[in-house]
């Protein structure tokens, strides 16, 4: 009785918890949030003092790396799942109010969040419980390649394979795809964040300078590449020279990005690799005529798609707007579970 | 590919639908001297995929693919990938892309600690019992006032005057309707009564003068537009007792505790619905003639209803005179 009379006042959302971004997608609005997963906490007067949220989302990312003894930014996912519960729920709290019109009443709304499908029990239930504990009326939990799936258009109804990956800031997964449900599906925990990783290790390798998670990113966005390209870009950092002990300035190139990039684009093509060789054979047929799929924020990785299809041989296409393929797909799996109570693809 | 050379064979397309990125495609892998089997075998697509591209017969395909095919050739070729994308959006229809709405800042601080769930929990009960009331007052008609001066302490005050009167023919009532007061009348009577003999009198010092007077004042003003041959109801008191009136449009036009002596005349269009809590005690009239009061149990609420419609006047369904 008081769920169906709070649900008046509450939207249904989806939520993609990511590593890197959370986005949130409301039932006919369409995406309303997408926000760097991080929270900066205070905590003033000395290490036992009392911890406060200083800021979260893209306020608490600007601090990342930057902060005063008593703010650290933290993020709460790591590798997509939860490592710090309190700060999650706390940050998801935020988020669900942050997009909720009604300021009088509190939101309870209907959540699906999306949890990878290497997920153990144990981190399922953690997400549960966290947004749970942000608010949320009912949880109700999908695995990510088949909100990816559904968020990309792809006809997962049919008795066709589709294969998708999704490559996200703490994994990737990559899934065959058939009437409503994963016939495979692995996940490696490389995801954006491994990228990031990669390009700080092979700056301090090469250049003996350390440069920030901030930075690295900013690099792999505007020059990294996962194919050779007829074009080398370059792009001017600073950083920490450990020799000198000093800042100093230094230009990169994509081909030096390229090969810091090799390690994680390798473990991806290999679980591209080892799906396809355990896709049972008339699915696999299915793929190789129509292609691989790619979502998430690391399908903008620049030719990826290109790298995978020359590893694998097979068509390889990005889905339409990528980074919100699965809070959309997400969205959509609630409209149908609305409309037609199908819950097939949830898990528990 | 940015020359328009002489018209093409394709281009003899009667219906006219927008033209597809299938002649750009084409056009530019000419240009370039490619041939479709070579770039198949790069793109790892088959050639007669590339092929129905280039003539825009993007098929059964699901547009996922399509534009991540048309993507991939594009890029391929050296073209611009938007303004393809841009045409194939044109001839195959929107696939509408999620807006994208930025949502309103709120306040940042959020605390650490474990919140305050019985806080929470205490304003939504709260709400929620806000929100019920609103739902059945609203649903029950439109209201001419905003809220009675105390409505539900008076009917408690009823009951004990409800006992002494002399015990009424018993016609029981069927209690069709459970209505809204009726659990405070036969609730606590005993702790009230006190209460009620002593406060009635010091808190209502104008019984006697309103009764001489008649006046229709504390009755609700009638309605602006009514019916002019308005109908007097008249209720006189020989006990104090809880008095509703609607009138036929369903406006309260009395909500009240009468005192003993209180006589009070109504405007309204008939017929009227009338609730008593002591039936005994009051006297009735309308139009001048008396109207038998239907007699229940001491202590029991009545209804019925008074008047026959007017033609004009009422469109609500009549009730005849008599309990319902």
């Amino acid at each position: 009785m008081f769920k169906r009379l709070w649900g008046i006042f509450s939207n249904d959302l989806s939520i993609d918890l990511g590593t890197a971004n959370t986005l949130i997608y409301v039932r006919g609005q369409g995406i309303v949030l997408n926000e760097p997963s991080v929270v900066a906490i205070r905590q003033d007067r000395g290490p036992g003092g009392p911890r406060a949220i200083a800021a979260v989302g893209i306020e608490a990312k600007r601090m990342l790396g930057r902060t005063p003894g008593n703010i650290t930014a933290i993020r709460p996912l790591k590798e997509g799942v939860i490592a710090d519960f309190t700060v999650t729920e706390k940050m998801l709290q935020y988020f669900i109010r942050k997009v909720h019109e009604n300021k009088v009443f509190r939101p309870s709304p209907r959540v699906l969040v999306c949890v990878p499908c290497g997920s153990t029990q144990v981190e399922r239930r953690a997400i549960r419980e966290s947004a749970g504990g942000a608010g949320a009326r009912e949880v109700y939990l999908i695995e990510e390649p088949m909100a990816a799936a559904i968020g990309a258009g792809l006809p997962v109804d049919e008795a066709r394979g589709s294969m998708v990956l999704d490559i996200g800031g703490g994994t990737s997964e990559v899934a065959v795809i058939s009437l409503n449900g994963i016939v495979y599906s692995a996940s490696v925990r490389i995801g954006g964040d491994k990228f990031d990783e990669a390009i700080t290790n092979y700056v301090r390798r090469n250049y003996g300078t350390l440069i920030g998670e901030a930075t690295a990113e900013r690099v792999k966005h505007e020059i990294g590449a996962a194919f050779p390209g007829n074009e080398v870009r370059e792009i001017e950092v600073k950083g920490r020279n450990l020799a000198e002990g000093v800042p100093r300035s230094f230009t990169l190139n994509s081909n030096e990005i390229l090969e810091a990039l090799q390690e994680p684009l390798s473990g991806i093509v290999g679980a591209v690799k080892t799906a396809l060789e355990q896709t049972p054979p008339e699915l696999g047929s299915d793929v190789a005529e129509r292609g691989i799929v790619l979502t998430g924020g690391g399908a903008l990785l620049r030719d990826l798609d290109r790298l995978l299809m020359e590893e694998t041989g097979l068509p390889v296409v990005v889905a339409e707007d990528p980074l919100t393929c699965v809070a959309r797909g997400g969205g959509r799996a609630l409209e149908l579970i609305t409309e037609h109570g199908s819950d097939f693809f949830l898990v528990d | 590919m940015v020359e328009r050379p002489d018209s093409n064979r394709e281009n003899a397309d009667p219906v006219a639908p927008p033209p597809g990125p299938g002649e750009r495609l084409r056009r530019a892998r000419e240009g370039a001297g490619l041939d479709l089997d070579r770039l198949a075998a790069e793109l790892h697509l088959p050639a007669r995929i590339l092929e129905a591209l280039e003539r825009d017969d993007f098929g059964s395909l699901p547009p996922t693919y399509t534009q991540g095919y048309l993507r991939s050739y594009a890029k391929r070729l050296g073209l611009a990938v938007d303004p393809v994308l841009a045409e194939y959006h044109r001839r195959a229809g929107p696939v509408e892309p999620p807006p994208m709405t930025a949502p309103a800042p709120s306040p940042a601080q959020v605390g650490l600690g474990r919140t305050r769930h019985g806080l929470y929990v205490l304003f939504v009960v709260l709400a929620a019992a806000v929100f019920l009331a609103w739902w059945f007052r609203g649903g029950s008609g439109p209201r001419p006032a905003a809220s009675r001066s105390s409505p539900p302490p008076a009917p408690a005050v009823t009951s004990p005057q409800t006992a002494p009167p002399i015990p009424p023919a018993p016609t029981p009532v069927p209690a069709a309707r459970p209505p809204l007061p009726r659990p405070a009348v036969s609730g606590a009577p005993k702790a009230s009564s006190s209460i009620a003999s002593s406060a009635a009198p010091a808190e209502q010092p104008a019984p006697v003068p309103r009764a001489g007077a008649t006046a229709p004042s504390s009755a609700p003003s009638p309605a602006p537009a009514p019916p002019p041959p308005a109908d007097v109801l008249v209720l006189r008191c020989d006990a104090d007792s809880w008095v509703e009136v609607r009138d036929a449009r369903g406006r309260r036009l009395v909500y009240d505790l009468l005192h003993a002596g209180d006589v009070r005349r109504v405007v309204g269009t008939p017929p009227f619905r009338v609730l008593l809590g002591n039936p005994a005690a009051v006297r009735v009239e309308w139009d001048g003639r008396r109207v038998p009061v239907p007699r229940g149990a001491p202590g029991k609420v009545v209804r019925f209803s008074v008047g026959t419609p007017r033609a004009a006047a009422a469109p609500a369904p009549a009730g005849g005179p008599g309990p319902r």
